[in-house]
């Protein structure tokens, strides 16, 4: 199989550090991606190695590159109802909620972890775009009373089926028994944190985000002290099981031109109780019907290897027109199938539909298939 | 200490410029990241690519200066309303380096604006996702327009024999362009617009292809118009920006900053608009209080900033035996003879010749504050 395009990438000073920099580098890791600004790993030894370690044992991730946008002040919760289509009308202070920021024409700002940390006081946990920029915006004639920033919080992941051993470990029972999409406020040997229910997974996990970036050495060495008994490793962010798992990947999956009505999967993320600015384009939209869709699909021939280098064209037959594009696609091992994403005319994106996909190798046959991959009901993570 | 490195390995989302082929074929060595887009950083070295900018004339694939488009009965009203500087003396035809401002007047993106119609203008941005900042005001203010990241790829065309390059391929019209000033053109109907500006203060055009798939041929067009020339395919030269005390977003300044922060940048505060603009209020208050800390030149002692000795690190400042600020950017200027760079420091350390120490990775560094900018203070070689 042709590889990727790669080549010797020089570090500058406007390319973010996270605070774990250092011990990634002595953790192995040897290739990095550019998110938020910002150098997240991307690979230590070898993904198919990661990913079964991640299934099995427990794993331990930088994230910082999930800047958070923090809003706080009198009208905070106003504004954050105002950015998202999730009704948080009933969402409680240290309860988190999977909350895409909308535009004024209904597409995806970003698709951010919300955390309410207090009663005036949210984070959105961004995925790859300065939707702070959005909220200044915003913010600059609604007339509402909230501050907004970048505060100092740089997240980790850990996650896997013993994470939970872990997290008892480091900060005992209640935290380890958090609710699915709930969050703790407190500190590790007074290292400010947060913990929350949450990951990029589908498996038991938590996310640690670190309030000084100061201590992230500190934080970093007792995750991995405590996790040592359970075999804990760092990995990268597992694409594989995010595939399985259905989680997107805004910028790559979709982006500012896609609404959620377009993404297999997050049309249940608009809830008819918000109110928030593009939701009229939505209604409109709804009514209408979509005319493409990002859907779930099983793709043949060899194992695929990590990462594409472009989006791969798709057509509904070998000889027939360009009508898509893949966005993703991997190898699950478990599964012993290739898996991904495709963007596909409504017309095609009907489970069972064939599809062929133009590798740089040649022509692969696809099938349009229901999303999630594995564990339609999240009782893994939920466990 | 030299700046560390890894292997890159190109993923989807990671958009590829037109020119990227090109860019491969001309020798081009690694590519950094801005505004999600691959950007051309390394063909041979940088002081090669230096005096080739200099002396004859230069290509530059910066495609990633990604181009909002706003266009709508309401476009002027809202570009005039997230900028400091006054457009309504702004003509059709014109353009300006604007400086987009937040409520608290923090910078939001620092990008060249092109008016190409009365309602119709580009905001060519350095590295933010200013487009969301648009459509956020548009949506708050109830405005009437269209704002969307248009199809369009910018190359830079730098350097003395740029005047010769450009006017082979479009004539005397677009050759003799004013400073700060673009026209529509077309190159063999390949669909461009073309303006009297550039990241270097050499005299210089950037040439916006609106058919991007026609980067191939427009890339090796302008080669070709500047063979007789000696024309060179190089990266974004840092020496010869700071030299002109041109800022790099995201790394010399960032949305924490406001103009009046940043030295050289005060000017374009203009405070006295009767239209009110968004950040006017803070903006004005902190002109009455003063600010309390600088973004100001540099001269760094020590070994030449190349290879080695190159900026690897925000460099830490201390004076008087305390840490006080930070480097973001620093050279070695081949002409000069001496490291440039600039620093943030406090206001009370903020004055010419005032000594600071940078302690670099490698070791101590004696460090002066300098005027910006380092040659040229009025733009004559630009202008020329």
């Amino acid at each position: 199989m042709k590889e990727p395009f790669s080549f010797t990438f020089y570090t500058a000073t406007w390319y973010r550090k996270s605070p774990y920099w250092q011990r990634t580098v002595e953790a192995g890791c040897t290739s990095w991606d550019l998110y938020n600004h910002m150098l997240i790993p991307t690979l230590y030894d070898d993904d198919e190695r990661e990913y079964w370690h991640l299934l099995e044992h427990v794993t331990l991730w930088d994230v910082a590159v999930e800047r958070q946008v923090e809003v706080t002040g009198p009208d905070a919760a106003r504004f954050a109802q105002l950015l998202t289509c999730r009704d948080l009308s009933a969402c409680e202070v240290n309860q988190c909620k999977y909350a895409p920021i909308i535009a004024p024409n209904g597409g995806i700002v970003n698709d951010p972890i919300l955390l309410r940390l207090g009663t005036d006081h949210f984070w959105f946990s961004l995925a790859d775009s300065d939707a702070l920029l959005y909220c200044l915006g915003v913010h600059a004639f609604a007339g509402l009373d909230v501050e907004l920033r970048e505060p100092d919080v740089s997240p980790l992941q850990v996650q896997g089926p013993r994470s939970k051993d872990v997290i008892g470990k480091l900060f005992g029972n209640e935290v380890r028994d958090l609710r699915y999409y709930w969050c703790w406020q407190g500190d590790l040997d007074g290292i400010p944190v947060v913990v929350s229910r949450t990951g990029w997974t589908g498996e038991v996990g938590y996310e640690i985000y670190l309030r000084d970036g100061s201590r992230g050495l500190d934080l970093w060495d007792a995750v991995m002290e405590a996790g040592a008994p359970h075999g804990i490793r760092a990995i990268a962010p597992s694409d594989q099981r995010r595939l399985e798992a259905g989680i997107f990947n805004y910028g790559n999956d979709m982006g500012i031109e896609d609404t959620p009505l377009h993404v297999t999967g997050m049309e249940r993320l608009v809830e008819p109780a918000a109110e928030y600015i593009g939701k009229p384009a939505l209604e409109r939209l709804a009514a209408e019907g979509v005319d493409r869709k990002l859907v779930g699909i099983e793709i043949g021939g060899e194992p695929m290897r990590m990462w594409l280098e472009d989006f791969w064209p798709v057509r509904p037959a070998a000889d027939g027109e360009v009508v898509g594009r893949l966005t993703s696609a991997a190898r699950s091992f478990r599964l012993q199938k290739n898996i991904g994403y495709a963007w596909v005319p409504i017309a095609l994106a009907e489970a069972g539909t064939a599809l062929t996909i133009g590798s740089p190798d040649g022509p692969l046959p696809a099938t349009v298939v229901p999303l999630p991959f594995w564990d339609p009901a999240k009782d893994v993570p939920k466990s | 200490m030299a700046s560390e490195t890894f292997t890159f390995y190109i993923q989807p989302w990671y958009r590829k410029s037109p020119y990227f082929e090109a860019t491969k074929r001309h020798g081009c060595r690694s590519w950094g990241l801005y505004n999600h887009m691959l950007l051309p950083t390394l063909y041979e070295d940088p002081v090669t690519e230096y005096w080739a900018l200099l002396r004859d004339v230069t290509v530059w694939d910066v495609s990633v200066e990604r181009c909002v488009e706003i266009t709508g009965p309401d476009a002027f009203e809202l570009t005039n309303l997230i900028t400091c500087r006054d457009l309504t003396a702004c003509a059709v035809g014109q353009c300006k380096y604007v400086l987009l401002t937040a409520a608290d007047g923090g910078i939001v993106n620092d990008p060249v604006l092109l008016r190409l119609g009365e309602d119709h203008l580009w905001l060519a941005l350095a590295d933010s996702d200013a487009l969301l900042y648009a459509a956020g005001v548009a949506a708050g203010r109830g405005l009437d327009v269209t704002i969307r990241e248009a199809d369009v790829a910018p190359m830079q065309v730098q350097g003395p024999k740029s005047k010769d390059v450009v006017r082979t391929l479009f004539g005397d019209r677009i050759a003799d362009l004013r400073y700060y000033w673009c026209a529509e053109a077309d190159l063999d109907g390949i669909p461009v617009v073309v303006s009297r500006t550039g990241w270097t203060g050499e005299v210089g055009y950037e040439i916006y292809l609106r058919d991007t798939a026609r980067g191939d041929d427009l890339f090796e067009a302008v080669l070709q118009a500047g063979e007789p020339h000696g024309i060179r395919v190089i990266a974004p030269s840092e020496a010869r920006r700071i030299e002109a005390g041109i800022f790099n977003y995201g790394s010399d300044m960032r949305v924490e900053d406001t103009p009046l922060h940043v030295s050289g940048l005060e000017r374009f505060v203009e405070l006295g608009q009767e239209q009110d603009f968004i950040g006017k209020a803070a903006l004005a208050k902190l002109a009455e209080s003063g600010v309390d800390r600088k973004l100001v030149g540099i001269e760094i002692g020590g070994d030449p900033m190349i290879d080695e000795g190159a900026l690897n690190d925000f460099w830490p400042v201390h004076a008087n035996g305390e840490r006080v600020g930070r480097v973001t950017a620093g050279a070695w200027s081949p002409r000069l003879e001496r490291n440039v760079g600039y620093a943030w420091v406090p206001i009370s350390l903020g004055a010419e010749r005032t000594a600071l120490e940078v302690h670099s990775s490698a070791g101590l560094r004696d460090a002066t504050v300098e005027r910006l900018p380092f040659v040229d203070p009025n733009k004559e070689i630009p202008k020329g």
